[in-house]
Parts: structure tokens; C-alpha cells; sequence
């Protein structure tokens, strides 16, 4: 039981072994720890945060797949057991279904925009200077907000009265209907959405330039790398698992839009600017339809995970580094 | 990769030397960055502008310059309307919210430094079954399991209660906060709780007073990460408080502009107050906000 590993105590630095013996007084016989620690403090060092996760994340997620075969009455009791009829409601229903659609524009597209506007701007942002400081902060600081409230800010400058229309119709231009067009209601969020969130990426790009060694970009030059030749042969490849984190982050972030929406158009007009978080939300507290809306919640988690699978395999096959 | 390297260690290449002072090529590419970056900042805080500036103006000159900034016509009145205003305690919603997150801090802190102290210590199989089983948290949207947790809440009596809220928003923030400790644990040599150990500290002292001590700087990137998720939250507020209960900064903000939605008196300045606190952790913070987030991100 005393644990096998002279090797422990031989790779130890130097410093670290001296401490050791001089606290110690003797080598220690270096263990793997776990299998000796004692079982009670062990549980009562897991036990709130595994019961607290395991109570209100895990069981919830495994009642909503349940629910999701299921019918419930209005106190939330199951009634019946319906297998694939809520999934099939749900993607006969027009709203759903528009849902998905705008859950799924939204999500490309801003993922799409976000990153590559990122990484241009941590390119162009990857220099000294105080200017420097006060452009990132201004690209950035909306993330600190939050999406409910970027929204009410939004909806109060693209409304009809707003700001922007007001500005239009001095022009002698016509209005344009940012919240009662479907499809411009749709545009809105996706504006506001690379509005609030597309400073993260930027300073995540950011670290991630500044991780490239500037000895390797000069190297480059030297050698008569054309700048477009830099980037595609030094610094993508350098960036890539940046991208990777960045897109699979910014992504599901995006599936899960909510606040937005309600605070931006409010789902409308007619629930044609929802999404699928939205729905689960509509239907689960407001429609009473809880067996609906766990059909929604676990298509919403297959696409989630879908997602960070095929992003993760993508990448994996084309890091050239 | 390692030619490159080595290019660079030979002796300046001619053509290199030759580029001393800034070319006429490379000032007006460094014109146009500054431009371009100008341009794009100035579109990105004109939002802000718009609330900062009609916050203190009248409807009508709201409706007619939203743009305008007329030193003369300016009022404080309407901030202050909002602030006492009866319908959203502006005030009381600060300190409300401000309370949620010292005490999501709290226990976010305290539930997840034990668990990770055992996961990074152990090489046991169940040990990292259980942060995979914690990771699985991190693909769960907070949506797709609101409508059981409230089932569960009204289960337990905790529906409509500040212990309901903090016990789901504590439970969601386990896998990301676990994950970065773990991972953070396992680069502090392995030697110094042995040493510890040895001197007779247990389980307990060590995991707090050895180690501890060393994860601060990851412990003040979750403390960021948690405050600005449970400051920013506003469906669980909103679903578990209910729309009668006690109001954060944004469920209050919801119930308020949902009301006056078409006076911009009231708008502007509700709007005001509720992202001054942001924006001033964010000028005040800005440095440890962007390495928290960083650090976070890139960690995993």
C-alpha cells in the first residue's frame, strides 16, 4: 500500500523534494492519492455539489426526455404515454417550425459573421498603443450586457418611432419595419446578437495572436512571405484551436438564444422572429403544453450536441498543424 | 516550422535591412487600420450613446433629435423619476441582484474547490467518470431543463423562493467551474499537499489551506464568469421568482419597460440605470474581465 513510484519523488523539482524532506524528515513514500483517502470525508467533499447537480441538472434532463414521450396534465402530472406524438405535433406546428428555421439562420449566420469579422479585427487590433486599448474596449463592452437588456436598447432605436427611423425619415427616406417584417425581425436579432456578443470573440482571437510568436511572423517576412501567405501559413494554422473553441462556444451559445428575443420582437410578428428556445419556453409555462415542450427541449439538446461533435470532427480532420 | 526559426537567426537578410524606416505602403496601411478600427468603434458605441444621452431629454426632443445633444435642454428630472419610481424599485433591484451573486459566488466556490481537489488528485476511474459526468453539463441548454426543474422546485417548496434560484443557478454553474478547478489543480505539483499530508494536515485542511491559497487565480476568473452569468440572468429569475416575486435588474427591467414601452422618458432612464452597474464593473474591472474570460474560454 505504500504506493510504487520512486518516479514521483525523481522528477519532483528540486525545490519541491527539499521541502519535502525537510517537512517531512524523511522521503515520502509518494502515492497515488484517492484509494488511501478515507471514505467519509471523501463523501462529504462530493455530496453537495453532486447531489445539487445531479438533483436539479441530471434528473431534470432525463424527466424532460421522458416527458417528451408523454402527455401532461396542467398540474404537470403524466397522464398518458404518447411515444412520438409531441415530436410530431411539433414539427407540424408552423410556429415550431419556423423556430427551428430562425434558430438555425441565426445560429449559422452569426457564427459564420462572427468569426471571420473576429479574427480580422484581432488582426488589425494586434498592435501597441493606447488607441489600441480604447478601440478593443469599445468593440467589447457590450458583452458585459446583458442580451435582455441590449435588446430593450435595440428595440428602442429600431422602432418605428426610434432613433434610426427618425434619422431615415429626415432624410426624406421611407421607414424601414426592423420588428413587423418577418424576415427584417430576423435580420434584427442576427444585428444585434454580432452587436453584443462579437467582442468575446475578438479578445479570444486576440489571446490567441498574441500567443504567435513574433519571431516566427518576422522569420516569415524575411524569408519574402507575402502578408496573405503569413496568415494562411504561420498564423491560421497557429490559430486553430482557438477557432475550434471559439466556434463551438459562440455556436451553442447561439442555439440556446432567448433573452434576445424577448426583449428585441418579442417572437413577433406573428411568432415568425422565434427561436426553438423561445418555443420550449412558450410552450412549457405559457401554453401548458409541458410534453411539447420537452420534445422541443430534447431536439434543442441533439442539436447542441450534433453541433460541438461535427465542429470538433471537422476541425480534427483539416488542423494541418 | 523549425527552418523558419532558424531563417530567422541568420544574419539580417539584405532586403530586410533595407526596411528601416516605415514605408510610404506601411504608414497608409497603418492609416487604415486606425480608420477602419475608428469607424468600427464609433458604430459599436453609438447604441450607447443613444440611451446615455436621452436618458436627461425631454419626449419630444427624444422623438424629433434622438441623436442631438443640446447641453441647454438636458434634465436630471427623468432619471430621477425612474429611480423612484414605484413600478420597478431601480435601488432595490441593485441590491437584490448584487446579493444573488455574492451568494452564488459563495457557494459555487465552496461546493466545486472540494470536488476538484479530489478529481485532480485522484487516479481513480470513478473519480474521472464523475468529471466526465459534470462535463455533461456543459451541453445541457439551461431551456431544456427549466420546465422539470420547476417541478422539482414546487416539489421541494423552494418555487418562487431566492434558495430555489440560487440552488439551480449554483447547480449550472458546477460543470464549468469544476472543469476550470480541475484543471488548474492538476498544474500545482502534486508534492506540496504530499508534504502537507505528511505533516498531518487531512483531507480537508488540505484541499483548503494548501491548496486553496494556490487556485485564486482561477477561483477570481469563475467569481467574474458566475457574477456577470447571475447579473445577466433573466429566465430563471423570471420562470423560478415568478413575475410577482422579487425582482433582479432584469426581470424588474422586463416588468418596467413592458409597461411604458412607448415613453421614452421613462424608457431611456430605466435603461440607463440598469447598464450603469455593467458598465462601470466593466471600466473599472475591464483587465480581469477580459483574462477571466479569456482564461476560461482557452482552458478548455
Amino acid at each position: 500500500m505504500t504506493g510504487s513510484s520512486e518516479g514521483g519523488v525523481a522528477t519532483a523539482p528540486a525545490a519541491t523534494r527539499r521541502l519535502l524532506e525537510t517537512l517531512g524528515g524523511r522521503r515520502s513514500r509518494t502515492r497515488g492519492s484517492g484509494g488511501r483517502l478515507p471514505l467519509l470525508p471523501q463523501l462529504a467533499m462530493l455530496l453537495p455539489a453532486l447531489a445539487l447537480f445531479t438533483v436539479l441538472v441530471i434528473i431534470p434532463l432525463v424527466m424532460s426526455i421522458v416527458y417528451s414521450f408523454t402527455n401532461l396534465d396542467s398540474y404537470g402530472r403524466v397522464t398518458s404515454v404518447v411515444g412520438l406524438a409531441n415530436y410530431k405535433h411539433l414539427f407540424l406546428d408552423p410556429n415550431t417550425v419556423r423556430a427551428l428555421e430562425v434558430t438555425a439562420v441565426l445560429t449559422i449566420v452569426c457564427t459564420v459573421v462572427i468569426n471571420f469579422a473576429s479574427v480580422g479585427i484581432a488582426m488589425l487590433l494586434n498592435q501597441r498603443g493606447p488607441m489600441y486599448n480604447v478601440y478593443r474596449s469599445a468593440i467589447f463592452y457590450p458583452y458585459v450586457f446583458s442580451a435582455l437588456i441590449s435588446g430593450f436598447v435595440w428595440s428602442a432605436i429600431l422602432n418605428p418611432d426610434g432613433a434610426i427611423n427618425t434619422l431615415l425619415t429626415r432624410f426624406g427616406l421611407a421607414p424601414v419595419p426592423f420588428f413587423t417584417d418577418p424576415n427584417l425581425a430576423v435580420v434584427s436579432l442576427i444585428v444585434v446578437t454580432i452587436w453584443n456578443s462579437m467582442g468575446f470573440s475578438v479578445v479570444l482571437y486576440l489571446a490567441g495572436l498574441q500567443t504567435i510568436p513574433q519571431d516566427l511572423l518576422e522569420a516569415a517576412e524575411v524569408d519574402g512571405a507575402s502578408s496573405f501567405q503569413r496568415f494562411r501559413k504561420v498564423i491560421w494554422p497557429l490559430l486553430g484551436p482557438t477557432v475550434t473553441i471559439n466556434i463551438v462556444l459562440v455556436s451553442i451559445g447561439l442555439l440556446r438564444t432567448y433573452d434576445l428575443v424577448v426583449s428585441l420582437t418579442g417572437g413577433g410578428p406573428a411568432g415568425q422572429s422565434n427561436t426553438i428556445a423561445y418555443r420550449i419556453i412558450a410552450l412549457g409555462f405559457s401554453s401548458n403544453e409541458a410534453g411539447q415542450a420537452s420534445a422541443g427541449a430534447v431536439v434543442l439538446l441533439l442539436a447542441t450536441i450534433a453541433l460541438a461533435g461535427i465542429v470538433m470532427l471537422v476541425r480534427r480532420r483539416t488542423s494541418w498543424t | 516550422m523549425d527552418v523558419t526559426v532558424e531563417a530567422m537567426r541568420t544574419p539580417v537578410h539584405p532586403a530586410a535591412r533595407r526596411k528601416k524606416k516605415p514605408s510610404t505602403a506601411k504608414r497608409a496601411a497603418k492609416l487604415g487600420r486606425h480608420v477602419a478600427l475608428a469607424v468600427l468603434s464609433v458604430a459599436w458605441i453609438i447604441p450607447l450613446y443613444v440611451v446615455v444621452i436621452n436618458a436627461f431629454k425631454a419626449q419630444d426632443d427624444i422623438l424629433s433629435d434622438p441623436f442631438g445633444f443640446a447641453p441647454g435642454k438636458l434634465s436630471l428630472q427623468y432619471l430621477w423619476r425612474a429611480i423612484v419610481n414605484p413600478d420597478f424599485n431601480v435601488l432595490g433591484s441593485y441590491g437584490f441582484t448584487a446579493m444573488l451573486v455574492v451568494l452564488n459566488m459563495v457557494f459555487v466556490v465552496l461546493f466545486a474547490t472540494p470536488v476538484s481537489y479530489l478529481i485532480a488528485r485522484s487516479v481513480k476511474k470513478r473519480h474521472q467518470a464523475l468529471l466526465v459526468y459534470f462535463l455533461l453539463g456543459t451541453f445541457i441548454p439551461g431551456q431544456v431543463i427549466l420546465v422539470p426543474v420547476t417541478k422539482i422546485l414546487l416539489g421541494t417548496g423552494l418555487m418562487g423562493s431566492l434558495w430555489g434560484l440560487l440552488a439551480f443557478q449554483v447547480a449550472g454553474s458546477m460543470p464549468v467551474t469544476i472543469f476550470l478547478f480541475v484543471g488548474y489543480i492538476r498544474t500545482i505539483p502534486r508534492e506540496i499537499d504530499e508534504a502537507a499530508e505528511i505533516d498531518g494536515a487531512g483531507l480537508f485542511r488540505r484541499c483548503w489551506q494548501v491548496i486553496f491559497p494556490l487556485i485564486r487565480p482561477i477561483v477570481a476568473t469563475v467569481v467574474i464568469l458566475t457574477g456577470m452569468g447571475v447579473w445577466n440572468d433573466f429566465v430563471n429569475p423570471q420562470i423560478i421568482l415568478g413575475p410577482l416575486g422579487a425582482k433582479t435588474v432584469t426581470t424588474g427591467i422586463y416588468a418596467a419597460i413592458g409597461k411604458y414601452i412607448t415613453d421614452y422618458t421613462t424608457v431611456f432612464p430605466d435603461l440607463l440605470l440598469a447598464l450603469a452597474p455593467a458598465l462601470i464593473f466593466f471600466i473599472l474591472m475591464q483587465r480581469n474581465i477580459i483574462g477571466g474570460l479569456t482564461a476560461g474560454a482557452t482552458k478548455s
